[in-house]
């Protein structure tokens, strides 16, 4: 576990993580870049500030994409500070509206049921009451749907079964796109591996993306003991893959060998040569393909090459690189629910960016940004947006089976 | 004060004010010195700054200028508190002329992003602080700027066609522009480098070069800070001047072998990175190779020399990222900055590191050497007070020595508040006045980015233990 | 070292009382004891004036030279030249810095460097560079290396300047980079000694390379820098002026010189016009523009005309240098 004085020192103040932090790049405001939250944070514990009143308000409007880590020359761990500095705050005076946001979203029983009574709310969307209760303002983000799919083709491969692998059925995607879990599926079935399926819970990703650290380590510790054994962990969900490669520093040393055999879907595929297997399929038609990456992949697990080897691996697309790319879309987890308008103008950059490459499909690898960005770009006009997963089971079976 | 009429000129959400706000306005990357400001204001426009301006001028309300804040020498700390003027959200590149190789911009835009606007057709914005990536186009205006690069392209002033900028009683003037300055006083040349203290620079007209078609990069290790030094002497004799010359020490190489899991050879003491450039692949390849003889005549252990961009990169990130990775072996680190006639840095070294010593701290060095621009990054512990004195001390010993052997107080952080008490080593009370009536073109009053780079300042002395004081 | 004191040029129409101080100190004391005192051998230049109606004249030189009818001379004590300041007080290769006193020949400080392989790419023409450098830098002239050499501004890192007071001050520092204060320096550039006299300078210096075969055109406004023969041709197509004749400058007001072979040099043209030019910058080369003087008098706008005006009266408010200058002090 983490001293959070100590994690604080590291920041040298040069600023250079500004113009990463998409808060900062939309305010221009100091005190909504990674630098200034860690000083208001630093004051705060110096009894300089107020928690409540000086820090809330801007770490409440973080990401918490991590972007600032990628371009911090110091390392400094600011996901870390983040996840600490809101598990004071919450501590200090808890929110419970955001916690049952938290509660029926992490639970897929309880997320079934709401999306099935949202049917039945007009727009499709969060009603504004409960949305002014969770951020003050109205609502943005359409409540998620279930996604709707036409059977895929049969199932065939000629490679031989080599091994087994874990893999996180999680919270939200299981309910939200099952098809992904289905393409993950058949994507490591094409490589020889086959999933052990085990009873599981949620990672605990999102409490403690949102200042629950308690409620996520004891989901975390719940976790591990249904993965055990030396098999890899296949997530498909970045935010979830990225806590997991963690939990050594959330819950304990007791946890040091899950990082090691957790690997995100693209990670594992590359390196055991979905490549060669993408090179006999029939490919995608001659569509043009752009890549965004998502911030718990890109920033928080440093895997951005794996995705675009695998996707410029398939045979008849075109791969462009999409601008900020690694410039988080709004999603956030829960955060375009908490804080809709942050979210709405960084999901308009975001697909103004997409209608810049022209691309008719847009692949990521997380469920939060593949539902917004889906959102906007339906809104918009704009690319249809596929999970990674399914653009390369698609290069395989076709792009027939997945709905636009 | 009452700063609610503000709101008169600016939208509710331009107008920062509270504690927090107010703290996190206090300094920027020079930590030692802060003061609060007021209120924070983000203009849009020319004529928003303008509005502000005249509203300080007419409260007697003093006003700072800030970029992204990464100045190194206090710059857009609020001196005297009041009101910082923010340009970050006047981000927009206003036209650009690739015919006549030039750009209009705001100058609250990141370096990086004027030079991404024009890449694909084959243009740069040449100067190159290791900031780019966010410092912004005002601040280095403000600063004169240079970077790695400064070498063969020239510092920020050599690349600024004329400015549109708010004088300190909130009048716009213009200066130069896109045809750069026609005959008269240079005054954009005493504005590039003023440090904010002569108005509020807002538009900018950039000069645009053409990318060099032909660049390749060298990292070549040496088994002695002498043997390095001196393959700088030979390399600039020789008549090449390449595009960068940095060196780089084994406190640095230490650091970035543990951050970046990079091997160097176990006896080298310095790192040269070398790099030519160039529009013909023949030419360039000569100088390297004529680079390459200088190194191995001066015993070099190993030259690295990068073939593609990827490999380049690498290189290069020992020098971009070899401060930042200090942060990693140490918890706070203070990078200095000084200057010295090139043929002395052998000398300089010695008594950097024979400095360090005296004063039980780490030192590390980088640095440009093709400029003799030195940077010796001191390493310690910011909780334990008497470390902190003793880098003082030591960061004011090693500048004294520059001034000595007939350099500067700095060679591109600035003076801001940092060393402005090191101004007189470096020049007379006649020298000084002259300076001050330089400032006084612009600016004769104490409102506009007070106390800064002039020493003694009337008003301002009383000031200096609340800066100190704030920092604690 | 020294340089033979060569004999200035006399301008008949300025019948003055010469003084040449023989050091800076010298410089100095004249400066305190006179009241009113024109500085420099710039004269040719200086009453050159570009507003319609102008005059032309051929220089000493035999190029032409635009002038503005008799200048209207203000009665000085005396007119201090440089000439006889022409040390070079510290050359030191290894730094690639030369200090010289202003009063050197441009001409002289070359051939000086060239001995050591060294040169300062300020590319001037014959006439030019028998000037001393304190007064080029004071007129600050458009050169034709001005793309590839910059201007003096880039050159000099440090310079001693006698204020009107009589008071010598120093600027900037014996190294390339610095960033030391308000650069005194970089405003005496191109102020014609209106708000002091540059004594003694540093400068950059740099291993003397072989020029390339590259036209270059300097303009009013900057220099137009050709890559190529083409668009030389296409320049004098446009500007419909083939020789150099006087009756053909006076119509297109312009004046253009062959620097050599390779070079051609405009030193008055299509004044702020010139991004009309029709020239397909990838074909022909590219517009560089850079900070630059004219011979001519410029029409300067209102607020610049208020700048330099409280300048003027910050530096020397009795207007005691080079009164009469820029046509308005």
């Amino acid at each position: 576990m983490h001293d959070l004085d100590e994690l604080l020192t590291h920041c040298i103040r040069c600023g250079f993580c500004l113009e990463d932090c998409p808060t900062f790049v939309e305010t221009g405001n100091e005190l909504e870049s990674p630098r200034g939250r860690i000083y208001l944070v630093r004051s705060a514990l110096e009894g300089k500030l107020n928690w409540q009143d000086d820090v809330k308000p801007h770490m409440d409007l973080c990401l918490g994409c991590r972007a600032c880590e990628t371009a911090c020359p110091s390392a400094v761990e600011y996901g870390a500070i983040f996840e600490m500095a809101r598990d004071i705050i919450e501590r200090e005076k808890p929110s419970m509206s955001k916690r049952a946001l938290l509660a029926s979203t992490t639970n897929p029983g309880i997320l079934k049921a709401q999306l099935a009574a949202s049917k039945f709310l007009p727009g499709g969307r969060v009603p504004n009451f409960v949305s002014k209760l969770l951020s003050g303002s109205k609502a943005e983000a359409d409540l998620p749907t279930v996604q709707a799919n036409k059977p895929l083709p049969t199932f065939e491969t000629e490679v031989s079964v080599r091994g087994e692998v874990f893999m996180l059925t999680g919270c939200a995607m299981q309910v939200l796109y099952p098809r992904v879990h289905e393409c993950t599926r058949r994507l490591l079935r094409r490589i020889g591996y086959v999933i052990r399926d085990v009873p599981q819970g949620c990672c605990g990703a999102l409490h403690a993306h949102n200042g629950d650290l308690t409620t996520a380590r004891k989901l975390g510790t719940e976790l591990v003991r249904a993965f055990t054994g030396d098999i890899p962990i296949i997530v498909n969900s970045a935010g979830c893959g990225s806590t997991m490669k963690e939990y050594a520093d959330l819950i304990g040393p007791e946890c040091a060998d899950v990082a090691g055999r957790t690997f995100d879907l693209s990670e594992f595929l590359l390196s055991h040569g979905l490549v060669d297997e993408l090179a006999k399929a029939p490919g995608l038609g001659g569509v043009t393909v752009t890549y965004h990456d998502a911030c718990h992949l890109s920033h928080g697990q440093k895997v951005t090459s794996p995705p675009r080897e695998l996707i410029q691996a398939i045979p008849n697309s075109t791969f462009v690189e999409l601008p900020e790319s690694m410039m988080c879309c709004g999603s956030a987890g829960v955060y375009n629910v908490l804080q809709p308008e942050m979210a709405r103008r960084l999901l308009d950059r975001k697909v103004g960016h997409i209608k810049e490459t022209d691309a008719e499909i847009v692949a990521t690898g997380n469920p939060g940004c593949h539902a917004w960005i889906a959102q906007g770009c339906r809104e918009q006009r704009s690319a249809r947006v596929m999970h990674t997963a399914e653009l390369l089971e698609a290069a395989f079976v076709g792009l027939d089976g997945f709905v636009m | 004060m009452d700063f609610s009429t503000l709101e008169a000129i600016l939208r509710p959400d331009q107008i920062l004010s509270g504690a927090a706000a107010s703290r996190g306005y206090d300094c920027d990357a020079y930590t030692v010195d802060r003061s609060k400001p007021s209120v924070i204001v983000l203009p849009e426009t020319t004529l928003e700054v303008a509005a502000v301006v005249r509203w300080c001028a007419a409260s007697q309300v003093p006003f700072t200028s800030r970029g992204a804040g990464t100045g190194l020498s206090g710059g857009a700390m609020p001196a005297l508190g009041g009101v910082v003027i923010s340009t970050k959200r006047m981000n927009h590149i206003l036209e650009i002329d690739l015919e006549n190789r030039c750009m209009l911009a705001q100058t609250g835009i990141a370096n990086r992003r004027l030079t991404d606007a024009v890449k694909a057709d084959g243009f740069h914005f040449a100067p190159d602080p290791s900031s780019q990536s966010v410092s912004t186009l005002g601040g280095n205006i403000g600063e004169n700027a240079g970077g790695p690069h400064t070498l063969k392209y020239g510092v920020t002033v050599q690349h600024i066609l004329g400015v549109t900028m708010v004088d300190p009683l909130g009048e716009i003037l213009t200066i130069g522009g896109k045809l750069g300055c026609g005959p008269g006083y240079d005054f954009l040349g005493l504005i590039c480098g003023s440090e904010g203290t002569l108005g509020v620079v807002t538009e900018a007209w950039v000069k645009l070069t053409p990318l060099p078609k032909a660049v390749t990069t060298a990292l070549v290790a040496f088994p002695t800070i002498r043997s390095a030094t001196e393959t700088v002497a030979g390399i600039i004799a020789t008549g090449t001047i390449p595009a960068a010359l940095e060196m780089m020490d084994r406190g640095i190489m230490n650091a970035v072998a543990l951050a970046f899991k990079l091997t160097f050879p176990s006896e080298a003491q310095a790192l040269l990175l070398v790099e030519c450039d160039g529009d013909d692949a023949d030419v360039v390849a000569k100088e390297m190779e004529s680079v390459r003889t200088v190194c191995e005549s001066n015993g070099c252990l190993e030259i690295r020399i990068a073939s593609d961009e990827k490999e380049r990169a690498n290189l290069w990130m020992v020098r971009k990222k070899g401060i930042g990775a200090m942060g990693r072996i140490a918890p706070s680190i203070v990078t200095h900055d000084g200057v010295i006639p090139r043929s002395k840095l052998p000398e300089m070294l010695d008594f950097v590191y024979e400095v360090a010593e005296a004063h039980k701290i780490g030192v590390a060095n980088i640095f440009h050497a093709g400029d003799g621009n030195l940077h010796p990054c001191f390493y310690f512990d910011d909780r334990d007070p008497l470390q902190v004195e003793r880098v003082i001390e030591a960061g004011e010993i090693i500048i004294k020595k520059c001034i000595e052997l007939g350099g500067s107080v700095s060679g591109e952080h600035g003076i801001g508040v940092e060393k402005m008490d090191l101004m007189p080593l470096m020049f007379s009370p006649a020298d000084l006045e002259a300076q001050a009536m330089c400032k006084r073109i612009f600016n004769d009053g104490m409102l506009c980015n007070p106390c800064k780079v002039l020493p003694n300042q009337r008003g301002c002395a009383e000031h200096k233990m609340r800066w100190r004081g704030v920092a604690t | 070292m020294s340089f033979e004191h060569k004999q200035v040029i006399q301008f008949p129409d300025l019948a003055q009382n010469y003084l040449f101080p023989g050091s800076q100190t010298d410089l100095s004391q004249m400066i305190s004891n006179h009241s009113r005192l024109r500085i420099g051998g710039f004269n040719p230049y200086r009453y050159s004036n570009s507003k319609a109606g102008a005059n032309f004249a051929k220089a000493e030189s035999g190029k032409l030279v635009r002038t503005e009818g008799p200048p209207t001379v203000q009665q000085c004590d005396g007119h201090v030249l440089l000439d006889k300041l022409n040390k070079v007080v510290m050359f030191s290769p290894a730094d690639q810095v030369i200090t010289v006193e202003a009063g050197i020949l441009l001409n002289d400080l070359n051939k000086y460097l060239l001995d050591s392989g060294f040169e300062i790419p300020i590319g001037l023409n014959e006439k030019d560079q028998e000037e001393c450098i304190g007064d080029l830098m004071a007129m600050n002239l458009p050169h034709w290396n001005l793309a590839r050499g910059g201007t003096w501004r880039d050159w000099v890192v440090k310079m001693r300047i006698v204020l009107a007071n009589g008071e010598i001050v120093t600027s900037g520092a014996d190294v390339v980079k610095s960033v030391s204060g308000f650069d005194i320096h970089k405003l005496m550039i191109g102020a014609r000694f209106t708000l002091g006299v540059i004594s003694e300078v540093t400068l950059r210096i740099k291993p003397r390379s072989t020029p390339k075969d590259y036209p270059a055109i300097a303009l009013n406004h900057g220099i137009l820098f050709l890559t190529n023969r083409e668009g030389l041709k296409e320049l004098l197509e446009y500007s419909k002026c083939h020789t150099e004749d006087d009756d053909e400058f006076v119509k297109h007001a312009m004046v253009f010189y062959i620097e050599d072979e390779s070079c051609l040099v405009l030193t008055e043209s299509f004044q702020n016009h010139f991004n009309d030019a029709p020239f397909d910058s990838a074909k022909f080369g590219h517009v560089w523009r850079s900070h630059v003087g004219e011979f001519a008098l410029p029409n300067f706008s209102e607020s610049d005309q208020k700048l330099m005006r409280r300048t003027k009266a910050i530096f020397d408010p009795t207007n005691k240098l080079n009164p009469g200058e820029f046509g308005f002090f």
